[in-house]
């Protein structure tokens, strides 16, 4: 019943989007001082202009999108050590909630340095602000007479999955082949190979090899009509969470008090679900997106069972409990990425734009191009300590980065300036240079500390970047048991990190890492490094695969008592047999 | 000691007996489908057996029947010969009426009836040039036609009244006489309408030899037109659309495929609402481009280009289109039909043969289907389509006086002509079960569901996108386990 319900509310949710784009008010652009722009010709202001109707103060006090941001690494690539300076901006609505924002316009003021105009600029495509050789004006042929924007000239609507891919990766729905953007822009695309598209595979225009017989989408819930929003939805949206329910006494099956659509809409959430912070999250302590749904791993295998029931599907698997007790939804159903991601970043020399030198895995040549055949990688299947406690094996992309530090007990980074203010100009370092000898090293350190930089070093570390989106139907998951347990399955399978190390230096793994990174870093004799990963560290045996001495100790006893018990339970008869031979009595017929 | 070793032995024997039952026991196994596809008989080499000079297609025909005695008689029974087939029950009345080519409109070359010496050279069968055509008698079992359906020269060419064109060389096609391949079918069904890729949108000449891209069953599989149109006492299963009151022998995706066959639960829901051919025929006309409009109207300009795909001057103007998505509807399997002489309304486009059902019809499937559109003569007083002679003497072709080809056009088929015309719009439905593409060409979710546009939910009777709004029987009675589809 309680389902039922769910789906009617969900269905009218829906269609209520479906529609919403239509049914928004006018809206009258105000700048920071709630005056109309058409008036001051000052910057919008988005947090004034939805105030008229939204709790602007509350939205932003509980959104992790509002307030700041990376500029220069979007896709949270750069060192932990020191990330790049995150500006601080105004919550800008309209990036997410139009339906033509303009992220190029929006992007290009924050680099100028004008954040103040970025909610502006996100509204060129619509024909409200025009940028000019005076800046951004607002054409008053654009507007009706009393200066309110009607509905469908903004189309201001629930957020579609093509404007979270503006900043989190590539979304691709149309009908023409897609075409891979690789960019350190596309930052989940890019840290990790993620495509959000229904689109097969094999009718993508990506230069793929094998192509032909990737008839898969690139996600399957792209192609079953999910957006981003169907899971990371806002923290208390009626249709898709019950605060209430978390509390519910046993004798309830379905809690019908939610807030209604009025109240949600004054103050919605913006905590997605699937972020630590949002109230969907609080709600389900086993980290699932969708209240205390529970699941075939107690609610503690991620957010996939908030809406499957895997119990159900995996009849056929042997010691189902097991695996779903051991390995994330992702292990098998992510088995490979056919884009590329992000596999070196070397900050050592200095480039142009301060860039590092990227080098991609799943591409050949390392380097995206339109005439490299795209391979896709496998990803590397590493122990994650998930929210219940247990740890699971989950896909995961190793990104490895090698940076100049400098100081003693508590190094810090050099910064790409300081780099090229020792070294010269970007253009010295060239795209393909690397420092892969003693004296190159020597030769920069010596200029690092004639810049005042003290004790330069190069140090490296290992990030290792969650798979979640990209995912598999499940015809095209892993299926076969020996992909795992078999001596010389993926899980030690080697996880290729760099064809050369800068410095000779090897990464370590980063702070703070999800992953339990329990496997070790191996250089090998050509300068190459790969990751080997170790399973025994999280407490992880898997038949077939795993050698523990203990057990194999265990099995050898169990096997020699058995066979000791037997002999001597055998001789035993024997012995007795022999023995009362003798003393049976002669029958007559004996 | 030997009761001791007998029930040793019988437990032996019990606990092997008990592994068999589980290793040989179960469910059947799974056959794939092409397991279900019957193996044709072996073929027997004929070249031996037709000997002497054959002078016409009787001539072969009775040289066949003479180790197929009844195999003229079979194809008599059949539509092949009769085009006749369909009784159908005429509107307001109780009369039955058996239709067919023979009688019935369409919008393509109109009626076969005023210009059947020329329409006959698909005629399984010798000399049908008019009305007097015998196709009951024993004396006619000689003009049956073994050969269109059973040379395998590929020279055999048939001209009009269906007689064997000047210069076939029967012989050689008598002694090359095989199971019908996809070329013997083509020959006719291929070309419907006056040339390939006419008429049908997903039967054309690159269904002779296709590629697994053209048609996943003939391609990959190699299949011949009979392996699915299962054939019996010359019987040949298969109809486009049933209008009439016989029941006809289907074909079936079942009859090979499992009713479930997805292993996807979503998708295997669909199978009760959706044709398997929505999903596995995305496109018809895939390479050959196929006529998607006919307008007689602007037949018999004088000076205009000439292009076989946009302008004749005998035919009038064309459109046509290539590797296009089909048009959907409801389809039951039956089809109202425009009856010869029916009234018209011509202030709306006539649908000669609309599909029947609808979303409260269970029995009904969406369906693809090619919507040909025509726009042609009509009779202005008597308010019903015209059966103007094309071919032939006095025929439009050759005279271009649509006045007097209908004049000479309503002879054959009994109508009124009052002497006046006009001109309306028509649409012909053509059910679509060829061209079939394999899952990884299907239509995805995405194509109909969400933003995608190949369905009209609206048009269709769904309050909006099924996805969202449930399926038809969730609309209708408000539970069912289909209505999350």
């Amino acid at each position: 019943m309680n389902a039922r319900r769910f789906l009617l509310a969900l269905a009218a949710i829906l269609a209520a989007a479906a529609t919403a784009r239509a049914a928004h008010p006018t809206v009258t652009l105000l700048d920071e001082d709630r005056k109309s722009v058409l008036e001051t010709g000052r910057p919008v202001s988005a947090t004034q202009t939805c105030a008229h109707c939204h709790d602007t103060e509350f939205i932003a006090q509980h959104s992790t999108h509002a307030g700041a941001l990376c500029l220069a690494d979007p896709a949270g690539l750069a060192p932990a050590s020191e990330r790049p300076q995150r500006q601080s901006v105004s919550m800008n609505c309209f990036l997410c909630h139009i339906a033509a924002p303009d992220n190029e316009a929006r992007l290009a003021e924050l680099w100028a340095g004008r954040a103040e105009w970025a909610a502006t600029a996100t509204l060129a495509k619509t024909g409200l602000a025009r940028h000019t050789d005076e800046g951004w004006t607002y054409p008053r042929d654009a507007f009706p007479a009393d200066g309110r924007v009607k509905a469908g000239t903004l189309s201001l609507a629930p957020p579609k999955s093509e404007q979270c891919g503006l900043c989190h990766g590539q979304v691709y729905r149309g009908e023409s082949p897609l075409e891979l953007k690789l960019s350190l822009g596309q930052s989940s695309t890019a840290a990790k190979g993620e495509v959000f598209s229904p689109q097969r595979i094999s009718a993508s225009a990506a230069n793929i090899a094998g192509k032909e017989g990737l008839s898969r989408p690139w996600d399957v819930h792209a192609e079953r009509l999910l957006e981003c929003a169907s899971c990371h939805y806002a923290g208390n949206n009626p249709a898709m969470t019950a605060p209430a329910a978390a509390a519910a006494p046993e004798h309830l099956t379905f809690e019908p008090r939610r807030l209604s659509i009025r109240e949600f809409l004054k103050r919605p959430d913006h905590r997605l679900a699937g972020d630590p912070a949002s109230p969907a999250a609080a709600h389900c302590p086993g980290g699932s997106m969708r209240g205390p749904a529970g699941g075939p791993a107690g609610g503690g295998a991620g957010s996939c069972v908030d809406c499957h029931n895997a119990s159900a599907t995996h009849g056929w698997l042997p010691y189902r409990e097991a695996h779903f007790a051991r390995l994330s939804c992702e292990a098998c159903h992510i088995p490979q990425s056919y884009a590329p991601a992000v596999a070196e970043m070397d900050w050592t020399l200095p480039r142009a734009g301060d860039e590092p030198r990227v080098v991609w895995r799943g591409i050949d040549g390392g380097h995206p191009s339109a005439t490299a055949t795209v391979r896709g990688f496998r990803p590397a299947l590493l122990p994650r300590k998930d929210s219940d406690g247990q740890m699971r094996l989950a896909p995961y992309n190793l990104v490895a980065q090698w940076y100049w530090t400098a100081g003693g007990k508590s190094p810090q980074r050099v910064s790409m300036a300081t780099l090229r203010k020792a070294l010269g100009k970007a253009e010295e370092g060239g795209n393909e240079a690397i420092l892969d000898a003693p004296e190159k090293i020597e030769a920069v350190k010596q200029r690092l500390a004639a810049a005042g930089v003290e004790s330069p070093r190069i140090e490296a570390e290992l990030q290792a970047r969650a798979i979640h989106h990209g995912v598999a139907p499940a015809k095209w998951a892993t299926r076969r048991c020996e992909t795992c347990h078999a001596a010389d399955s993926r899980l030690s399978e080697p996880f290729v990190l760099a064809a050369h190390m800068p410095g000779g230096v090897a990464p370590k793994n980063a702070v703070g890492s999800p992953a339990a990174m329990g496997g070790r870093v191996v250089a090998l004799r050509d300068g190459s490094a790969r990751y080997e990963p170790n399973l025994d560290g999280a407490s992880i045996y898997v038949l077939g695969h795993s050698r523990w001495w203990w057990v194999d100790l265990l099995g050898g006893v169990a096997v020699a008592a058995v066979i000791g018990v037997a002999a001597v339970h055998a001789g035993a008869r024997i012995v007795c047999r022999r023995k009362c031979r003798g003393q049976e009595p002669k029958g007559e017929n004996s | 000691m030997w009761i001791r070793l007998i029930v040793i032995l019988g437990a032996v024997a019990a606990l092997l007996g008990a592994c068999a039952v589980l290793l040989l026991g179960g469910p059947p196994p799974v056959l794939p489908p092409r397991a279900h596809v019957p193996k044709p008989p072996p073929h027997t080499d004929h070249a031996k057996l037709m000997s002497g000079k054959f002078t016409d297609g009787p001539s072969v025909t009775l040289a066949c029947l003479k180790c197929h005695p009844k195999a003229a008689e079979e194809v008599m029974h059949t539509s092949h010969w009769t085009w006749a087939a369909q009784k159908v029950k005429l509107p307001k009345s109780d009369k039955v009426v058996a239709v067919g080519k023979i009688n019935l409109v369409n919008n393509f070359c109109i009626h076969a009836g005023p210009n059947i010496e020329k329409c006959s050279s698909c005629h399984a069968g010798y000399g049908w040039r008019d009305g007097s055509f015998d196709f009951t008698s024993k004396e006619s079992r000689k003009n049956v036609d073994c050969l269109i359906c059973h040379d395998q020269t590929g020279g055999y060419r048939k001209g009009n009244a269906g007689n064997p064109e000047e210069g076939v060389d029967l012989l050689a096609s008598a002694k090359s006489v095989a199971r019908p391949t996809r070329k013997n079918c083509g020959v006719c069904h291929f070309q419907g309408g006056g040339g390939d890729a006419v008429k049908h949108g997903d039967l054309d000449g690159t269904m002779a030899f296709p590629k697994e891209r053209i048609d996943v069953h003939m391609g990959r599989e190699g299949m011949q037109c009979v392996d699915c149109h299962r054939t019996r006492d010359h019987r040949i299963a298969g109809c486009g659309m049933e209008y009439g009151i016989d029941k006809m022998q289907w074909v079936h995706c079942t009859d090979c495929h499992a009713e479930k066959p997805h292993r996807d639960a979503r998708l295997d829901a669909h199978t009760a609402s959706v044709a398997c051919q929505t999903c596995h025929i995305p496109r018809m006309a895939i390479d050959a481009p196929t006529k998607m409009r006919w307008d007689w109207s602007e037949a018999g300009q004088e000076g205009r280009k000439e292009d076989p795909h946009e302008y004749l001057k005998i035919k009038g103007s064309f459109q046509y289109a290539q590797n296009i998505r089909p048009s959907y509807a409801w389809f039951n399997g039956r089809g109202q039909r425009y009856l010869t002489g029916q009234k018209i309304d011509p202030t709306s486009v006539v649908t000669i043969n609309k599909p029947e059902g609808d979303i409260s019809d269970p029995t009904a499937k969406i369906w693809p289907f090619k919507i040909h559109r025509g726009k042609q003569i009509y009779d202005t007083t008597y308010q019903y389509l015209l059966t103007p002679r094309t071919w032939g003497p006095g025929g439009y072709w050759t005279e271009f006086d649509w006045d007097k080809a209908c004049r000479l056009g309503v002879q054959a088929t009994g109508l009124e002509y009052s002497g006046h015309y006009g001109w309306v719009e028509t649409a012909m439905y053509w059910p679509l079960s060829h061209m079939v593409q394999p899952k990884e060409k299907a239509l995805q979710c995405t194509d109909c569901h969400g933003s995608g546009k190949a369905l009209d939910w609206q048009q269709l009777g769904y309050p909006g996108d099924p996805a969202f709004f449930g399926g038809r029987r969730t609309i209708s009675s408000g539970s069912d386990k289909e209505g999350s589809r």
